[in-house]
């Protein structure tokens, strides 16, 4: 037999919250993952492309965006460009036609399929794709579930966005179910965000966290402090780890960029 | 900080949905694992065959004229719809897989490989590439074993399948065997025994012959059970399912073999004889005919065929021709008409008579004649 070949694994970031850190965690774990040597495809499905921002990008016109990709005459030639001149780190931008695109998938035959059919029938070629999502379920995420081979959930460790994971974890479940994932992709992930150490809230849920995600079966992977240079970094539209390369937050992203690499080459978690 | 809400009640829902997926999945994998243990991979096995054999004898351009359908292929109904499809592929494709061929003097028996087989002689193909395997001393037992528990082979096939290999094994005759199954299984039923029967299904060869002999039954009856038990099938369900199908008319054993017909319809369908209709074979023959059509085309459920048949059914035994009171009475005043009466009426008058009872005459003899 063949050794086992590296795969490409597509990670949906999923948050049932806005402001959690989403397009952070995208963002600065694409970069992670490509000083491991990954090749990395970000694809904004966000109508308010957030990801242009962070990435320094000017937005574009629909016609060069995901719009094409998702649009029914779609024949391939996926609209990328590169992030921080970085050749690894490929970027396919989000437009607000989102909204209506995620709208005409409703009765669109393979709606909620889309997605996946578009990375199987013209198949990307990098090691890792990431999915960055909107903030509210719908179509888009349902799209997002069903072509990605693994998600991540940033959690804020305060109640609005706890009790969003909290519904986020059911539904990521029914969904799968609904569209006969085989196997469903699993939740790779909790990854508490914007974590802020002064603030008692914060201490105490992340106390109570890993007996939450033990029950949950989902591995617990260490906070991401909160820092006022990540707004700087995403104003210069630059990641962290670029913007200020001593910065301790750096290393934050680092176990979950390892376990990431590590999927990707062995095609196993 | 006591007074800041716990945020593991707020998982409840999350939990139970996780645990739920978990058994599910977990569920899941075992029946996959059951089903692989129970009816061994098709597919798969033929694939070991298929590389032994090229091993051992290499692969051979066979002539298609030279192989010959095997006798005893369970798969005896092989639609042309599925003929069409393989031909598509084989002429699009090529022939992937080889066929697996049992040599006999000049000619090649088909062990696997039937339809592409039919196929290959549709496209006018000269020859198929094939691996040769030595007879089996049990070609029969073995196909059947492969083939018993397929989904996709009809109840009928089954039948004869069964039947075959029984008759072969316990030297009962073809003939004998389906009426010595309901009488012995008729006779248990009476005793109430059919339940230590089918219990001992599952169980092992010692157990069925003890479990047998506890049955008081003959010594041919105890065979043919055996034989039974032994391939893994319940007496009782066969004698139900399958052995009715043997009774079918030639007309629906086509319909089931040529164009898909299921057991249940033809059963359903099989009560349109001639004898229930009171009309003759050709008659009843006719009916069944349209009805299997009607079936095929409109794809119908078991309840609708049979709502069809009672319909069929009634309308032959309310047409049967009833007394008319009106011939009755028709019938006395003719006879009530003296010759003196005759003879006292006028001529035209009696012409008239003449006229319009032989008319009626002819009208008689008309649907007499029928």
């Amino acid at each position: 037999m063949p050794k086992q070949q590296s795969r490409q694994i597509v990670v949906g970031i999923l948050a049932n919250a806005g402001g959690v850190g989403k397009t952070t965690l995208a963002v600065h774990l694409a970069y992670a993952l490509s000083k491991r040597g990954c090749s990395v495809a970000l694809i904004d499905l966000d109508p308010q492309r957030a990801l242009d921002v962070f990435c320094g990008l000017p937005s574009v016109e629909a016609e060069d965006s995901l719009v094409r990709v998702l649009s029914k005459d779609f024949v391939g030639g996926w609209p990328l460009v590169r992030a921080w001149n970085n050749p690894n780190i490929e970027v396919c931008q989000g437009h607000p036609v989102l909204s209506q695109i995620s709208d005409d998938l409703v009765i669109r035959r393979r709606g909620e399929y889309t997605l996946a059919d578009r990375l199987q029938s013209h198949p990307l070629r990098h090691d890792v794709v990431i999915l960055d999502c909107p903030a509210t379920l719908g179509m888009i995420c349902e799209n997002a579930i069903a072509a990605s081979t693994g998600l991540l959930v940033p959690i804020q460790l305060e109640m609005k966005s706890v009790s969003g994971v909290a519904d986020l974890v059911q539904w990521a479940i029914a969904i799968s179910d609904d569209l006969q994932l085989k196997p469903r992709p699993p939740i790779l992930g909790l990854v508490p965000c914007l974590y802020d150490n002064s603030r008692a809230i914060h201490r105490q849920y992340l106390r109570q966290l890993p007996d939450v995600a033990e029950q949950l079966q989902i591995k617990l992977y260490p906070q991401i402090r909160d820092s006022s240079e990540f707004k700087n970094a995403s104003a210069n539209g630059l990641p962290l780890q670029k913007y200020r390369p001593a910065h301790p937050a750096n290393r934050d992203f680092e176990d979950l960029a390892h376990d990431l690499a590590a999927l990707a080459r062995k095609g196993k978690w | 900080m006591g007074r800041i809400p716990a945020i593991n009640q707020r998982f409840t829902g999350a939990y139970q949905a996780t645990e739920q997926a978990q058994k599910i999945e977990e569920l899941q994998s075992e029946v996959e694992h059951l089903r692989a243990a129970q009816s061994p991979d098709l597919e798969a096995q033929l694939e070991v065959l298929r590389e032994q054999l090229k091993l051992q004898s290499g692969e051979l351009a066979i002539e298609v004229a030279l192989i010959q359908a095997n006798p005893h292929q369970p798969r005896q109904t092989i639609t042309s719809e599925s003929i069409q499809t393989i031909a598509q592929s084989l002429e699009k494709d090529g022939q992937i897989t080889p066929l697996i061929l049992i040599p006999r003097g000049k000619h090649y028996l088909i062990w696997d490989g039937q339809r592409r087989w039919e196929a290959a002689k549709l496209l006018g193909w000269q020859t198929l590439q094939a691996v040769t395997a030595p007879m089996p001393k049990d070609l029969h037992r073995k196909a059947l074993l492969t083939f018993i528990h397929h989904e996709d082979l009809n109840p009928l096939d089954k039948a004869e399948a069964i039947v075959k290999e029984i008759a072969e094994s316990t030297g009962i005759t073809a003939d004998e065997i389906p009426t010595m199954l309901s009488t012995v299984l008729r006779r248990l039923e009476r005793a109430q025994l059919i339940n230590q029967l089918t219990g001992l299904v599952a169980g092992t060869p010692e157990v069925q012959q003890q479990g047998l002999r506890q049955l008081d039954i003959g010594e041919k009856e105890m065979s043919l059970l055996l034989a039974l038990l032994d391939l893994g099938l319940n007496p009782a369900s066969v004698k139900a399912n399958l052995l009715s199908m043997l009774a079918l008319p030639t007309d629906l054993k086509q319909a089931i073999r040529e164009r898909g017909l299921k057991g249940a319809h033809a059963l359903a369908l099989a009560s349109l004889s001639a004898k229930t209709l009171r009309t003759s074979e050709r008659q009843a023959t006719k009916e069944r005919l349209a009805v299997t059509q009607q079936m095929i085309d409109q794809d119908l459920t078991v309840a609708k065929t049979r709502e069809l048949v009672s319909q069929i059914k009634a309308k032959y035994l309310n047409s049967e021709p009833t007394e008319s009171k009106e011939i009755a009475i028709a019938t006395k005043g003719l006879e009530r008409l003296s010759s003196d009466t005759l003879k006292a009426i006028n001529q035209n008058q009696l012409a008239e008579l003449r006229q319009v009872l032989q008319k009626k005459l002819a009208e008689i003899d008309v649907i007499l004649s029928k």
